[in-house]
């Protein structure tokens, strides 16, 4: 009866023992606010922010360290300078961005760029070059092309840019004289099937496969609009090793190329989860369930 | 041998319950959640050998919204402990509930998203969250009553609150009123005239069947209150015991009356302690995180350190000034 009883409990321990796992704090019990008849512990404060969420954290953490041996150039430093002097601008002075940052955790400047500035840098750099790596079939499917363009206010103005140009008159000329669209510049620029222009140009490249004139005024006059407007686009290259470099920083840009870049990376580097809470967070998100291996 | 040739039939029965246990134990582990731990640490996560544990992960969370956890939770924790409801005020906050849940499964939010929700906030549900905020109220509205000569001179002066009756004669276009208008409207002046108080005119005449079952009353109202403008505008310029002409609004025409403008007429309405106590709010002086703290030192707190205990009261608002 004895042994019975002993094989039981083993039994009985084995099956307790087998509950998913979640994660704790090594220092749970320690207070930190004693109100006599409660208490609030560092386990308390760990469980709620489990509760809220876990994943968001998780995920970011992870694409830091996925990233955080790209090479810190002197160009990214610069530009992180250039963004840290933007934040502070737009806080009205250094006192009162430090006292903002203060309220994030961060004790000085250099420890908002190290942790909010120069990761984003190191990221978008690391999309860079996995843009370049992968620059086919992406090239194609984001339908990139090197253009210059410029709007104008009518059909009539529009075709008389076009026809300048024909007749030999630089673009940059004719761009003077004829574009009334600010977010143009006259140089030329890589767009993609998600870039931020007029879906009118958008159709109107997918169908170009050379380098060419638009021999009409590119418009989207047919649709609802009530104000149409009117385009000259000159595509000055269509095959994106032609403009690798310019075409690498417009594809790590696209939402779905950096989902891409991040599942290759989390299954690479065998991302694994050992919270159960965490796990089921990351598995109901549509982002997130990408990266799980397990 | 001999045993086995006694005993084969347990030791086979023995021998398939025992697998059946194996095979059910092991399935059992096989599904569970494996965890990791490293120099007795949980991990969390680990990427390309690299092992990020839960103390880390709350370094790093903390640092952010760490004082706002640990202030929630105090409070939720002492209001839990230390607070009671009369029976009255817990019913009121059910139905407070139960109107929040309404309006969320109306604009198709199931029930269990929405206690999902505020279980995340660390309640049980969207009815212990009411009940949280009814206790907070409790402390706020006695804290205040204590200390009406502070706070209540300013609201004054700034909100003009009052005590509102109206009769309401509704009219298709207030500017060009039917003979028929007309004549219901007469008839409020002739019964006023003859000596019926406003508060009977009300009960007969007024057309606004939701105050009209309560003698004309629309209760405790303030400069802030979401009224029609045209109503609003005369309400606010008439004094205690006064009525004024026809006043157009959206809904037709009304005679506006003044109940009272005096405090002890006020003080058993929680709709103006409700507006007192967000008037201050309105004003950066949270009334509530206020009250809610003074409850709290009764109880001698002590906290992990002065930075902890400074980050609370930032936090809440706490000042030397209140």
């Amino acid at each position: 009866m004895k042994k019975y009883s002993i094989l039981l409990a083993a039994l009985l321990m084995t099956l307790t023992g087998c509950k998913d796992a979640r994660t704790s704090l090594s220092d749970a019990s320690d207070v930190l606010v004693d109100l006599g008849n409660t208490k609030v512990t560092k386990g308390d404060v760990y469980e709620s922010i489990v509760r809220q969420g876990l994943a968001d954290t998780v995920i970011i953490e992870a694409k830091t360290l996925i990233n955080k041996d790209i090479e810190i150039t002197d160009a990214m430093k610069q530009e992180a300078q250039g963004k840290l002097n933007a934040a502070i601008t737009s806080a009205g002075s250094e006192e009162a961005f430090l006292e903002k940052i203060k309220s994030y955790g961060y004790d000085d400047t250099q420890s908002y760029v190290d942790a909010e500035i120069m990761p984003d840098l190191q990221e978008h750099a690391a999309l860079v070059a996995y843009s370049k790596d992968n620059l086919y079939p992406y090239a194609d499917t984001y339908v990139l092309r090197k253009i210059k363009i410029l709007q104008a206010t009518d059909s009539d103005s529009a075709t008389k840019a076009i026809d300048a140009l024909k007749a030999g008159t630089s673009f940059d000329d004719v761009f003077a004289t004829y574009n009334i669209n600010d977010g143009f510049t006259k140089d030329a620029m890589v767009v993609s099937s998600e870039s931020d222009i007029n879906s009118s140009v958008l159709d109107y490249l997918a169908d170009v496969t050379t380098p060419t004139l638009s021999s009409e005024p590119i418009t989207d006059a047919d649709s609802t609009s009530s104000s149409p407007s009117y385009f000259v686009v000159s595509v000055i290259a269509t095959s994106a090793d032609l403009f690798a470099d310019e075409a690498a920083e417009v594809l790590a840009d696209i939402d779905d190329v950096k989902t891409a870049y991040y599942k290759e990376k989390f299954k690479e580097l065998n991302f694994r989860v050992y919270d159960k809470d965490v796990y089921d967070e990351l598995l109901d998100s549509d982002e997130y369930s990408n990266y799980l291996n397990q | 041998m001999d045993i086995l040739k006694r005993f084969w039939f347990v030791i086979l029965v023995a021998a398939i319950f025992l697998s059946v246990i194996g095979v059910f134990v092991n399935d059992k582990y096989q599904a569970v959640f494996k965890g990791k731990r490293v120099d007795g640490k949980s991990v969390v996560f680990e990427i390309n050998g690299q092992d990020v544990t839960a103390d880390d992960l709350y370094s790093k969370v903390y640092k952010i919204s760490g004082t706002s956890l640990v202030a929630e939770k105090m409070i939720n924790d002492f209001l839990t402990k230390n607070v009671e409801l009369t029976s009255d005020e817990l019913s009121d906050a059910q139905d407070t509930a139960a109107s929040y849940m309404s309006y969320y499964t109306n604009n198709s939010i199931s029930e269990e998203t929405v206690n999902n929700y505020y279980a995340k906030l660390g309640y049980k549900d969207l009815e212990d969250y009411a009940i949280a905020q009814a206790k907070e109220f409790k402390l706020a509205k006695a804290y205040v009553k204590e200390r009406l000569d502070t706070y209540y001179p300013k609201f004054e002066e700034n909100e003009k609150p009052r005590l509102v009756s109206h009769i309401l004669i509704k009219m298709d276009d207030k500017d060009n009123p039917t003979d028929e208008e007309i004549t219901r409207r007469d008839a409020v002046d002739t019964a006023l005239a003859g000596g019926m108080t406003f508060a009977e005119a009300a009960e007969q005449y007024s057309e606004d069947e939701t105050s009209r079952v309560e003698n004309g009353s629309i209760g405790f109202q303030t400069a802030s209150s979401s009224l029609d403008s045209g109503f609003l505008a005369e309400m606010l310029v008439l004094n205690s015991g006064e009525t004024s002409g026809w006043t157009k609004s959206t809904y037709g025409q009304h005679l506006i009356h003044i109940d009272s403008t005096a405090l002890a007429d006020f003080e058993e309405n929680d709709d103006f302690w409700t507006a007192l106590i967000n008037y201050w709010s309105d004003n950066d002086v949270n009334l509530t995180n206020i009250a809610v703290w003074d409850a709290i030192q009764a109880k001698s707190p002590t906290f992990a350190s002065t930075e902890l205990e400074q980050a609370i009261k930032d936090y809440l608002g706490i000042t030397e000034d209140n």
